[in-house]
């Protein structure tokens, strides 16, 4: 509202007084420039101003004067002529503006001896101002191209194709970044390291459903929920009750587990003793999904929810920029799955679970209690899906009600390509998909990035149908 | 037809009585054929403008306008949804108060679109609205939505109105779509001068693969290059919509060494700045556009983001009416985009419905244009005023919360304002000044 009665005041005064915002603006800003703008009372003056916004009754002709390294040049006089005229130096940053009132072309032209001194391309630029048209309202003139070879004129300027090469070479000056080569090599440096980190998360997840395949039979969809339930409720922890992210973590984790346990309660414990197919059962996963998404874009909305606020400071270690929480998460990634494998194959309990993978009718002859085993695997994964989840959330700077399900296809592709059923395969399988899919952006566009993994997932099945560590099984 | 008269000379000269039976038959079915074809060229908005629309349930007049709404409520365009609902109320409540349309209060039928990835749900959303027989729907705000929308919508003749559909490929599109927004193009022209008055050399982009993702960023591209800006990453590259993991981007954009970074995205940008903040990426020379440009104080530390520029199509809106907004109880959630333009949409609406004389989807069509200023009337700035003027039998020019000008050729805004923003200290974005001009109709 204020805005319209605005613009419609500033119409009728326009009529009077040409310029009369501009002209305010300029006396309030006159300390800022060199030398006071030219007062020229002839209707053919420019206003020389030291900022310029187009309106209905004016345009603007500005620009910003600086050398290649983009060091501000002041002082230095610009020169207007065309439909109007007038001449201004440009301030401590380089700025220089006109604000004109006629339509028309203008010409602006700076010292000679300044643009060669400084290096800059041409020291003249012609420029058209409509002001009825917000892509010729306002002319922004710049002299200081980084590619030496074309003119200023900003009409049509350098070709934008043309551009990308020049970025570094070809400018005299300092502030030039590292060769493209170095370039290079840090990004691949960089994008394996975050390949690694995302592969080590993603293993998380997968280690966890991979157990729950083995011993069940069971492929779980709605597993990608797990993990969005433990990045929101540890956002739940530290930004609704305000505890500290390692309680909110542990808090995340005991309701993953607790959620285990009561789904295997009441749902995979009931159909199992029903002899339910293990397809119906998928189906119900494929359910359970969308429902659980639906529920949480009911209780947290639709939007990306951060855990952390702060983004902590980065350092660089060796060829990569990294921070502590990110080497911490990806730590933990590696000790908890490190702990799991020890724990299938050192420890009593773990080797019952193995037992009930190998063979569940085998095992419940043998006298291991198979119902415990599974409610235990379920926990197990559950609580992995959870820690999976915070740690991703701190990781990719946020969590969504959705992030669980576009991470699900990536889980079953790391374990069909790890091998189904095997821990150390869903690992090893996390993290070629994690790597291929962060490193592929080198040469493929970035947003087909997941189709390179998964066109490797397809690629190595056809060699090696069973995974990388998967048993081959008899068929018929 | 020249089929059909030759087997009835066929049929008469040669078969006689026999074949007249079987005659009347096949004539029967060809009728048939003629009818449905008809009505599914129709359906499908093949007819043109001036088709008798036949079987449209709002062809009859009526004096009950039923205000349709599609509404991003849920997806990632959500953050957009409570501006959009307050505004509807706030103008449902205006005009009712001011004794609704032909004397009628208006009702609302609203629904939920979704964002585009859930397409199915965009044209749930619209047949469920279109079976109440709205006279006129508001929305959707996402230019991919209304593609996926506008011509169900439109082959029923009812009139819809966009308060945040950008894309410029949206201009002209039919007859019954109509927006209160400046098409990208403008917003564009004015960001990437921005960008190159700012002194920027070397320019990186980050975008998302979206119809207004790319279009957007193609116009500013073009601008700011023309004025002497070399872009070092993101002239072709995006991100897919449903990216949670920007890290790679990030690292790219910084091996590219910009002097500022242009983010052209949604709800994605929150993750994507952190991302860049860890990358080492300057935040504070970052370019949002409209779809990003909002408060970020509860996103990411104070002093992020202080001294990055957005553009917001539209003004700014006042204060007052900010207030009048969150009085209606909606939690704005410190959002107004395309609040006023909402608003000002409704209230266009119903002031057509009450010049016509009709509640129905043709007449509200045929008086859109004149009750926006296109026939240059007496200047009004509420749905009363102008209401009475309406009464007197006046001309009127509808001066709402946008400052729009009236609807030209293309049913855009035939002028538009873009407001440019700056962060300050606390990552909300401050208005700095707006720019306005004509919107282009080729």
């Amino acid at each position: 509202m204020t805005a319209i009665v605005f613009s419609k005041r500033h119409c009728r005064l326009a009529i009077a007084m040409p310029c009369v915002i501009c002209a305010a603006l300029s006396v309030f800003f006159a300390f800022a420039l060199v030398s006071a703008p030219t007062a020229q009372a002839a209707p053919s003056a420019a206003q020389a101003v030291a900022t310029c916004n187009p309106t209905s009754s004016n345009g603007c002709v500005n620009g910003i004067l600086q050398d290649a390294g983009k060091s501000p040049i002041a002082g230095a006089t610009v020169t207007l002529s065309g439909a109007e005229t007038g001449t201004t130096t440009t301030a401590a940053d380089g700025t220089w503006a006109f604000s004109v009132a006629d339509d028309g072309d203008y010409t602006v032209t700076i010292d000679a001896t300044v643009a060669s001194q400084h290096g800059l391309a041409a020291s003249s630029a012609t420029v058209t101002i409509k002001k009825s048209s917000f892509g010729k309202q306002r002319a922004v003139v710049r002299f200081d191209q980084a590619n030496s070879a074309a003119g200023a004129s900003s009409a049509s300027g350098s070709a934008s194709a043309a551009s990308g090469t020049a970025s570094d070479s070809g400018s005299t000056v300092q502030a030039s970044g590292k060769p493209s080569g170095s370039n290079t090599a840090m990004r691949i440096w960089q994008q394996l390291y975050s390949g690694i980190v995302f592969g080590l998360m993603l293993g998380l997840m997968s280690v966890g459903m991979n157990l729950v395949y083995g011993t069940t039979g069971l492929q779980s969809f709605s597993h990608g929920e797990q993990v969005t339930l433990g990045g929101l409720m540890a956002y739940v922890g530290t930004q609704l009750m305000h505890m500290p992210l390692i309680v909110s973590a542990v808090f995340a984790i005991a309701v993953g587990a607790l959620t285990g346990l009561i789904q295997n309660q009441i749902v995979w414990s009931p159909l199992r003793r029903r002899h339910v197919g293990t397809m119906q059962q998928m189906i119900v996963t494929i359910g359970l999904s969308m429902a659980l998404q639906y529920t949480f874009q009911f209780f947290f909305g639709g939007n990306i929810v951060g855990i952390v606020k702060s983004v902590p400071a980065s350092f660089q270690l060796g060829p990569v920029t990294t921070n502590a929480p990110t080497i911490v998460s990806a730590l933990i990634a590696l000790a908890v799955i490190i702990a799991v494998t020890l724990f299938l194959y050192k420890t009593r309990f773990g080797r019952a679970t193995r037992a009930v993978c190998d063979n569940p009718a085998l095992a419940a002859a043998s006298g291991i209690n198979v119902d415990q085993v599974v409610r235990i695997v379920w926990i197990l994964s559950c609580a992995m899906a959870a820690l999976s989840g915070v740690l991703l959330g701190i990781y990719l700077n946020g969590i969504s009600w959705n992030t669980g399900a576009t991470l699900i296809l990536l889980m079953f592709a790391a374990v069909t390509l790890g091998g189904l059923g095997t821990a150390n395969g869903a690992l090893i399988g996390s993290l070629v998909i994690g790597i291929v899919s962060d490193m592929s952006s080198l040469v493929i566009p970035n947003d087909m990035r997941y189709a390179s993994a998964l066109a490797i997932l397809i690629i190595v099945l056809l060699v090696r149908p069973q995974g990388i560590f998967g048993k081959q099984q008899r068929v018929g | 037809m020249k089929t059909i008269s030759r087997t009835r000379i066929n049929g008469i000269t040669h078969r006689n009585l026999r074949s007249n039976a079987s005659h009347r038959v096949r004539k029967a079915a060809m009728t048939v054929i003629a009818a449905s074809t008809a009505a599914v060229l129709a359906l499908a908005g093949c007819g043109s403008s001036s088709s008798s629309g036949s079987g449209s349930s709002s062809a009859a007049t009526t004096s009950n306008f039923v205000l349709g709404g599609l509404w991003p409520e849920t997806g990632s365009l959500a953050s957009l949804a409570p501006p959009e609902l307050a505004a509807e109320k706030l103008a449902v409540q205006d005009i009712n108060d001011a004794g609704g349309v032909l004397g009628n209060s208006i009702t609302t039928v609203d629904a939920d679109t979704s964002d585009a990835d859930h397409a199915d749900q965009n044209t749930s959303a619209a047949q469920s609205v279109l079976s109440k027989n709205p006279s006129f729907i508001i929305g959707p705000a996402s230019s991919s939505v209304v593609k996926n929308t506008y011509k169900t919508i439109t082959a029923q003749n009812v009139p819809m109105l966009s308060m945040g559909a950008t894309s410029t490929s949206l201009s002209g599109v039919s007859d019954y779509f109509f927006r209160t927004v400046a098409p990208d193009s403008v917003q564009g022209a004015v960001m990437g001068n921005l960008i190159a008055q700012d002194g920027v050399q070397k320019l990186a982009i980050a975008t998302f693969n979206d119809e207004y993702g790319t279009g957007l960023r193609d116009t500013i591209v073009k601008t700011a290059t023309a004025a002497g800006v070399s872009v070092v990453y993101g002239e072709t590259d995006t991100f897919d919509p449903t990216e949670t993991n920007f890290s790679s981007i990030a690292t790219a954009i910084k091996a590219s060494n910009p002097d500022a970074t242009l983010v052209i995205a949604f709800d994605q940008t929150v993750p994507l700045l952190k991302a860049l903040v860890s990358a080492g990426v300057n935040t504070k020379k970052l370019y949002f556009v409209d779809g990003n440009t909002q408060d970020y104080s509860d996103d990411v530390d104070a002093g992020v983001l202080e001294g990055s520029k957005g553009t917001i199509p539209g003004v700014n809106p006042s204060e007052d009416f900010v207030k009048r907004l969150e009085s209606t109880g909606v939690d704005l959630k410190n959002v107004t985009t395309y609040g006023a333009e909402t608003y000002d949409g409704i209230i266009l609406a119903a002031l057509a419905a009450q010049k016509g004389g009709s509640a129905d989807g043709k007449t509200i069509q045929a008086n859109m244009a004149a009750v926006s200023g296109s026939t240059n009337g007496e200047k009004c700035d509420s749905y009363k005023a102008c209401v009475a003027l309406l009464k007197d039998g006046k001309e009127i020019q509808y001066q709402g919360q946008t400052g729009i000008g009236a609807f030209n050729t293309n049913n855009d805004p035939s002028s538009a304002n873009i407001g440019v923003y700056t962060f300050d200290a606390s990552n909300k974005p401050v208005f700095d000044h707006t720019q306005s001009g004509d919107v282009p109709t080729e």
